[in-house]
């Protein structure tokens, strides 16, 4: 492979970056993808409505209201609130399948150090243990009957059910899926079941050194940030995870105020809306309110070493970046692109020092960071083309070919994202959750283009400094002074 | 000229008869002079386009001296050619085209793709060509490539998981090891010439061993013409396979265990057999083996609760790999340590009860087959994955295998899943691998002799030391 995965992903960040969330069933593999393009820009959202006149209500006016909003067109997406819940559909006619995603605000916000993993242990039993009315294996056969899929997963400034089906089988795809929130079974054996899967991927992140590496610095760049709580909790915490504490923790989940569903396929709106409002209206509103993560802020730049026998090193810097509401962020987008780029040239096609240079955005989490990544026999002469490439950006233009080539490349990898229904509606719902706008989605492809040299240069200036670097590796190898000069 | 090519183009449908299931946008094939076949799906959800080449190729044509060339050959394919002088002229090309891009080496493919706006078309499809046919392998780019593959070789051997499959793989594929290793080894890339570049270029990189498929916004009929344009210079060259066939990988003599020490926090235990090949004699049952893989893996099955949901093992699988020659067969499990025993003996215990004719119910058969027809629907909804999907099957199976793939897995029935267990798997020799860490190697005694008891295998026979002995130099 002439890229590692990790680059592909990159654009962005290594793979083992996509977040904590994880992505149990087969088909939400793919979305690990495009949730680190951070949304590189727009597509398959239409752009010929977005110099509508009729702007949409945004996540963070959540209607508090218990009164349903008539819904409102703009392009190809239609909105809608239910009792307070945000209904996002999307019409892509002619579309084989459709896709559904149930986001569930919250995060990191709905638990706690001594309860971390337990949205993520009460969701994954949620979706596979059957329901009050159906068991376990009777509700996995419906859904092998219809060839449907059903996942979920903790996040975290979201959960998420997700489903996706054939468009003649949504309708009971989609009761499947509500059934699972509202009325899991729950039973004794699939907790524990599950909550090995949790301790499994848990020890699993501990062998993988790009895993342990993102590990390493997710604690490193988030240690008392409430982040700091991964959604997948710890192995103390998931083992001492009680059925009762699950059954509860859904309780509490269960309101309108703090859910977003967006469908993607071609479906006839009010149908969804009808649907939405018969499966889901009856929950109460709640009171659940956003409240803004707050941002990571270093004074200086940091390493931190850790020893492991590897025949490479493996090295990961970071730096706090836009958030998505942020007039930055596709700014940010654009310049890391190029970053990363240049870090290949000069890093991997020049001197052959790597595989696996990278640099790109973090961007599925409201909280965002920028990301230096590489793997490396020669860490120090390495980085040291790392940063130069890095300081470079603050002080030199970039030609106007390459950054109209690169940004043509993020595009390309945005509208690849969008490919699927899936992708469309994570997209959407990622815009929603994180930015408090889906549209942000939908205008960044030209907010991208509209980057210049010039805002690239105060990009870096601004925040490709104090950089947090750790390094997993052989420490004797590693020049203090070198990687923490940026 | 057009009408030329609506004549000699072929729409060729794969038949679904899922009633549920839309039918599917049709492969139109086209196939040069030259022999090169071009495959193109149309599809305009998303103004991109996919341009994939690929190749049969891939460590199944390796001997040892080119273990992993094939692959230090892929990254060559990103370098100077004839029109672009060097890697960076190539990388400012692809960004100025709006590219993603990326290669893989298996074991029986090796696979290009670029996937860009399809504004595009023209310009990739004559970039695709450039980087096809005129690969210059400069010595000095081809010596700061070899670092990179070596860099590549590092991050694997990182991964307690590659030495695990690695060690496996050694011993399933005694005889021809490198056959079954595309990622090959330092000595061979470090050792690596021009000229064994141009060998496998002459050898592999011929039109008559090759495909091109493009997916995406795009009219295949423009895309036949730009082809027919594009590479009627391309000369066949000589039947790769009928000079240097394929070898015939021997049997695994007599069941064995290899252990594996790495630091790892879980067990995970690989019991692999040889299975059947896409043009074998047995082809018939390749089906039988997917419908069963897919069938066991639903949370219903009783795979699944006899093995997973028992709790005697954390993760549990079974399937064959889709190979033009033997594609392994697989029971991979992954067990705490503490339920070693357990996992293993139930998994153990379950393959006799695959065969049975109550195993998998009717529905559960029905469903397996439906699962696969609603995973072809996938693959045509992302018309950038679909590239590589078809170049895979065209290498490992060939595009009528593809074409027919489904109805063939819906004939199959449980007796046809017995007789390929009982062809394949049940009393057959088979290689057992372990991976634990030092400390559970010595505290729980999880090693050698412990697995062998736990499996049944006899007398140890250290086939892999026979392997050696005799595998191919």
């Amino acid at each position: 492979m002439i890229f590692p995965s990790s680059f592909r992903l990159a654009r962005g960040a290594p793979s083992a970056m996509a977040g904590d969330r994880l992505q149990p069933a087969r088909f939400w593999a793919s979305l690990a993808i495009f949730v680190l393009f951070a949304l590189a820009s727009s597509c398959a959202t239409s752009t010929a409505s977005s110099k509508t006149s009729n702007p949409l209500p945004t996540a963070t006016a959540q209607s508090q209201s218990s009164a349903d909003s008539a819904p409102v067109s703009d392009g190809d997406v239609t909105f809608a609130t239910v009792h307070g819940m945000q209904v996002f559909i999307k019409r892509i006619p002619g579309a084989e399948l459709v896709s559904g995603q149930l986001d569930i605000l919250g995060g990191v916000r709905n638990w706690g150090k001594e309860d971390a993993g337990v949205e993520q242990l009460a969701l994954t039993v949620s979706a596979s243990g059957g329901t009050e009315t159906l068991d376990k294996d009777a509700f996995a056969r419906r859904l092998a009957t219809l060839g449907s899929m059903i996942a979920a997963g903790a996040g975290n400034d979201a959960s998420s059910f997700r489903a996706k089906s054939l468009k003649e089988n949504w309708d009971t795809t989609f009761e499947l899926m509500v059934d699972a929130f509202l009325h899991p079974g729950l039973p004794p054996k699939e907790v524990e079941l599950q909550r090995q899967q949790q301790l499994s991927a848990l020890r699993h992140e501990q062998e993988d050194p790009d895993a342990q590496l993102a590990l390493i610095a997710h604690e490193r760049i988030f240690k008392n940030h409430p982040y700091e709580n991964r959604s997948i909790g710890t192995l103390e915490t998931v083992n001492k995870l009680t059925r009762d504490q699950l059954r509860s923790h859904l309780a509490k989940l269960r309101e309108t105020s703090r859910l977003i569903l967006v469908v993607v396929g071609d479906v006839e709106p009010d149908h969804i809306i009808t649907r939405a409002r018969d499966l889901l209206g009856h929950l109460p509103l709640g009171t659940y309110r956003h409240t803004p993560m707050p941002p990571i802020r270093f004074d200086q730049p940091t390493v931190t070493t850790v020893a492991k026998k590897l025949p490479t090193n493996y090295i990961l810097s970071s730096f706090p970046g836009p958030g998505w509401k942020d007039e930055d962020f596709a700014l940010g987008m654009v310049a890391m692109t190029v970053l990363g780029w240049r870090q290949w040239i000069e890093v991997r096609t020049k001197r052959n020092l790597s595989y696996a240079p990278s640099a790109g955005m973090a961007t599925n989490a409201e909280v965002t960071h920028g990301l230096l990544y590489v793997t490396a026999v020669d860490p120090n002469a390495t980085m040291k083309v790392m940063l130069d490439e890095a300081r470079n950006l603050k002080e030199r233009p970039v030609p106007a070919p390459e950054l109209k080539g690169d940004v043509s490349t993020l595009v390309t990898s945005f509208i690849a994202a969008n490919e699927t229904t899936d992708g469309q509606a994570a997209l959407l719902a990622r815009a929603q959750v994180l930015g408090g706008d889906w549209r942000l989605i939908r205008t960044l492809p030209d907010r991208m283009r509209a980057v210049t040299s010039e805002g690239i240069e105060q990009f870096a200036r601004k925040y490709i400094a104090n950089l947090q670097t750790v390094v997993l590796g052989d420490p004797e190898r590693i020049d203090p002074a070198l990687f923490s000069s940026l | 000229m057009q009408l030329r090519f609506a004549i000699s183009a072929k729409v060729v449908i794969s038949t679904f008869a899922g009633a549920a299931l839309a039918a599917p946008p049709p492969i139109q094939t086209h196939r040069l002079p030259n022999g090169l076949e071009v495959l193109v799906v149309e599809n305009q959800s998303v103004p991109l386009v996919t341009i994939e080449f690929a190749a049969k190729n891939g460590s199944m044509t390796e001997p040892p001296s080119y273990n992993g060339l094939s692959h230090l050959y892929e990254h060559m394919f990103f370098k100077a050619n004839a029109v672009i002088p060097n890697q960076e002229a190539y990388l400012a090309r692809m960004r100025q085209l709006g590219m993603q891009f990326n290669g893989s080496t298996g074991t029986e493919r090796v696979n290009y793709f670029f996937t860009t706006t399809s504004d595009h078309l023209a310009e990739s499809m004559q970039f695709m060509r450039d980087a096809i046919v005129s690969p210059l392998f400069e010595p000095k780019e081809l010596e700061q490539e070899k670092q990179v593959v070596i860099g590549e070789i590092d991050r694997n051997e990182s991964n307690p998981y590659y030495h695990f499959q690695h060690e496996v793989s050694k011993r399933v594929w005694w005889k021809y090891p490198s056959r079954k290793d595309p990622l090959g080894n330092r000595k061979t890339v470090l050792a690596a010439t021009r000229e064994q570049m141009k060998t496998i270029q002459k050898r592999y990189y011929i039109p008559n061993n090759s495909v091109l498929v493009v997916t995406g916004d795009v009219k295949a009929i423009d895309v036949f013409q730009q082809t027919e344009q594009l590479y009627q210079k391309w000369k066949a060259g000589p039947d790769p396979f009928k000079k240097f066939p394929l070898v015939h990988h021997p049997p695994i003599p007599r069941s064995e265990v290899v252990m594996v020490e790495q630091p790892v926090e879980t067990v995970s235990i690989e019991l692999v057999w040889h299975g059947p090949s896409t043009v074998d004699d047995h082809v018939e049952l390749t089906y039988s083996a997917d419908l069963l893989g897919y069938a066991i893996q639903e949370p219903s099955s009783p795979f699944e609760k006899n093995l997973v949901e028992s709790g005697a093992c954390v993760h549990a699988a079974f399937s064959w790999s889709t190979q033009m020659n033997v594609g392994p067969i697989t029971l991979g499990l992954e067990a705490t340590p503490d339920k070693v025993d357990e996992c293993l003996k139930a998994a153990i215990a379950e393959l006799p009860r695959m065969k049975s004719s109550d195993y998998l119910s009717d529905e559960e058969l029905r469903n397996a087959s439906h699962r696969l027809e609603v995973d072809q629907a996938l693959e045509r909804e992302k018309p950038s994955e679909l590239a590589h999907v078809l170049t895979f099957w065209w290498c490992s199976a060939g595009l009528n295998y593809y074409l027919s793939y489904l109805d063939n897995v819906k004939k199959a029935t449980r007796a046809d899943i017995a007789r390929f267990l009982e062809t394949y798997v049940l009393g057959k020799p088979y290689v057992l691998g372990a991976m634990v860490s030092p400390k559970m190697a010595t505290e729980l005694h999880l090693n050698r002799a412990h697995f062998e008891r736990l499996a049944g295998i006899g007398e140890r026979a250290d086939a892999s030391r026979v392997g050696a002995d005799k595998a191919e130099r």
